[in-house]
């Protein structure tokens, strides 16, 4: 579970491009899926961020599973993002370099020391996206939709339970805007959290239950 | 290991990225062969000069006048000196070769002489001396030989006296191209011929050399001389020792400043790379941050392969190094040490390296190479991971 309480985010305090991106949130997050909706800028990525752990906030809670991740030290925060967190990234975030494979066992580098065991992990992630024919193949030379399905795989490997995605769908076409919302599915099934930060409309009529959340100018809006 | 994550991790940072790595790997090759270069050429040197050094007798006593020559009679002076032993004349000196402005050192000596003989055996090893002094012989440098021989003298040479007649000497021996460095223009003969060649009547010297085995007295013995004769020169074999230090180091610090020259402006090539806003590698580094690597992850990872870059350019460009000075013989390097001004030099360089000046030269490298890489990498690692993926 996640509880966000009296969240705060203000870029460059104090000075005078001083910016809010969030203000005064309180959320709390379940089982069920939650959308995040609202123009660029109205601060999705900075919630999705500061639940994952890439950066503070100004002020405020964030909880999860009894976790104070906002005021957690570095150390442990690489911890929580490494056993709590799969993050899908609106512009996939890969090694252009390496390959799938290489890609997507990433996160278990630090945490494992055998890598065939984590190869073994890699693959069946790259199975249940279908991506696993690719393995050995480079990014550079990937579509659009092999290389987001690439970053769900690497966001699944470490079988976290919180999958947070920034708009996931904006790079890719209908079919492949399909096959990832029968991902999500799937692991909405299999019990995982989902934060979706979208302003995708596919997002509105999803076949499974989910709570959905505008968010404004950094404020929720009702 | 041979299943370890990070091994494979970090093999895939090298090898997948091996442009990123090339550029940096080929300039520190070519900086550290070039000084390693240099330290191999100036330890060979000595190397050779100081174990020559120790076949030499403890003083030699030199005029210090325009006239070069002593009185013999200095000889028995110097032998009432409390502590001096194996006292020896040396006839030593310049023939110059017609109008060609090269000259030949000729060095008398007296084989049966034991300090010349423990001399003579390290520059050409066994030598019938009962032949030697047979007929008129001599004994010259390969660079001698090849000198003469371009100038149609095969087999012996004919010197002009300074007395106007003419004296032949034919070639007894090459002395080996090993022992060039101390004898590359150098023509051995009888102290006698010596003599007749260079004009030096029979009561006169050139050099007295002599051994002190106790080394408390050999201030005391340098202060005696010193009272006891005007106009000399005396030199102990520690003072040559530092000479040939000084000599070397010299040249040597100007390449090491050259050297780090270099090196700086390269490190700060590379520290502008890593710190570059939009680099690749910071993008990397937020990316690795951003699915769980910790700080210490991260610079685990550049240190390594750092290291592993600093490390292979460092053992490729001293090996390269190492085939250049003593296989290639170190072509045009060697002429900025030897010069080219009397004979073309024909040296062959002895292996010696100096292990504590290639480790200094490892740290000088590394320590900056690495910081280079790790302080940018330290610096994007501890900032937000969304930002350094931007």
């Amino acid at each position: 579970m996640i509880e966000i309480t009296n969240l705060h985010k203000i870029y460059n305090q104090g000075s005078a491009n001083e910016f809010e991106a969030l203000n005064n949130i309180n959320l709390t997050i379940d089982k069920k899926p939650l959308i995040l909706k609202g123009i660029s800028g109205s601060g999705k990525s900075t919630l999705l961020s500061l639940i994952a752990g890439f950066e503070k906030p100004t002020k405020g809670k964030i909880v999860v599973d009894d976790l104070l991740v906002s005021k957690l030290p570095d150390f442990h925060l690489s911890q929580y993002r490494a056993s709590k967190i799969g993050f899908v990234f609106q512009h996939f975030n890969l090694i252009d370099s390496f390959s799938v494979m290489d890609n997507v066992i990433a996160p278990l580098i630090p945490l494992y020391k055998d890598i065939s065991h984590i190869q073994k992990l890699a693959y069946k992630a790259m199975q249940r996206v279908g991506i696993e024919h690719k393995a050995s193949q480079d990014i550079r030379d990937l579509s659009g939709g092999e290389k987001q399905r690439c970053a769900i795989a690497r966001a699944l490997i470490n079988d976290a339970p919180i999958i947070i995605c920034d708009e996931p769908t904006a790079n890719l076409d209908s079919k492949n805007t399909q096959r990832f919302i029968d991902i999500i599915t799937e692991l909405k099934d299999e019990g995982k959290s989902i934060i979706i930060a979208t302003h995708d409309p596919i997002f509105d009529s999803l076949d499974f239950e989910c709570d959905i959340i505008n968010l404004q100018n950094g404020k929720i809006k009702e | 290991m041979k299943n370890s994550a990070f091994l494979y991790f970090l093999s895939l940072m090298l090898f997948k990225q091996k442009s990123k790595h090339i550029g940096s790997m080929l300039i520190s090759i070519v900086l550290i062969s070039l000084i390693s270069s240099i330290f191999f050429i100036t330890s060979s040197i000595k190397h050779t000069l100081l174990s020559t050094l120790d076949q030499q007798p403890d003083f030699v006593v030199k005029k210090s006048t325009l006239d070069v020559t002593m009185d013999s009679s200095y000889i028995d002076k110097i032998a009432t000196l409390r502590g001096v032993t194996h006292i020896n004349a040396r006839v030593y000196g310049r023939y110059y070769f017609n109008n060609k402005g090269k000259s030949f050192l000729i060095v008398g000596i007296d084989p049966f002489d034991d300090m010349n003989s423990k001399l003579l055996q390290k520059i050409w090893g066994d030598v019938d001396v009962a032949k030697f002094l047979s007929k008129d012989y001599m004994i010259l440098s390969s660079s001698v030989k090849e000198f003469l021989a371009k100038h149609f003298y095969k087999d012996g040479y004919t010197f002009k006296l300074p007395n106007g007649e003419f004296k032949h000497l034919d070639f007894y021996k090459t002395i080996p191209t090993g022992a060039n460095l101390i004898s590359n223009d150098m023509v051995i003969v009888s102290i006698d011929t010596a003599r007749q060649i260079l004009g030096i009547g029979e009561d006169k010297v050139t050099q007295i050399s002599f051994d002190v085995p106790n080394d408390a007295e050999w201030s005391n013995v340098k202060s005696s001389l010193y009272e006891k004769f005007i106009n000399i020169n005396v030199m102990d074999k520690k003072e040559i020792a530092s000479y040939y230090d000084e000599m070397f180091a010299y040249k040597q610090g100007l390449f090491l400043l050259l050297y780090i020259i270099s090196l700086v402006t390269f490190m700060m090539i590379i520290y502008q790379r890593y710190s570059s806003v939009y680099s690749v590698d910071k993008k990397e580094i937020g990316i690795l941050r951003a699915v769980g690597w910790s700080i210490k992850d991260i610079l685990r990872l550049k240190l390594t392969e750092s290291m592993i870059v600093a490390m292979s350019s460092f053992i490729i460009g001293v090996f390269l190094a190492y085939i250049y000075v003593f296989v290639a013989d170190a072509p045009l390097l060697k002429y900025l040490f030897f010069g080219m001004d009397n004979l073309d030099i024909d040296i062959k360089l002895t292996p010696h390296i100096d292990f504590g000046v290639l480790f200094s030269l490892w740290l000088v490298y590394t320590i900056p190479f690495v910081g280079a890489v790790l302080i940018p990498s330290w610096r994007v690692a501890t900032t937000s991971a969304k930002e350094a993926m931007k």
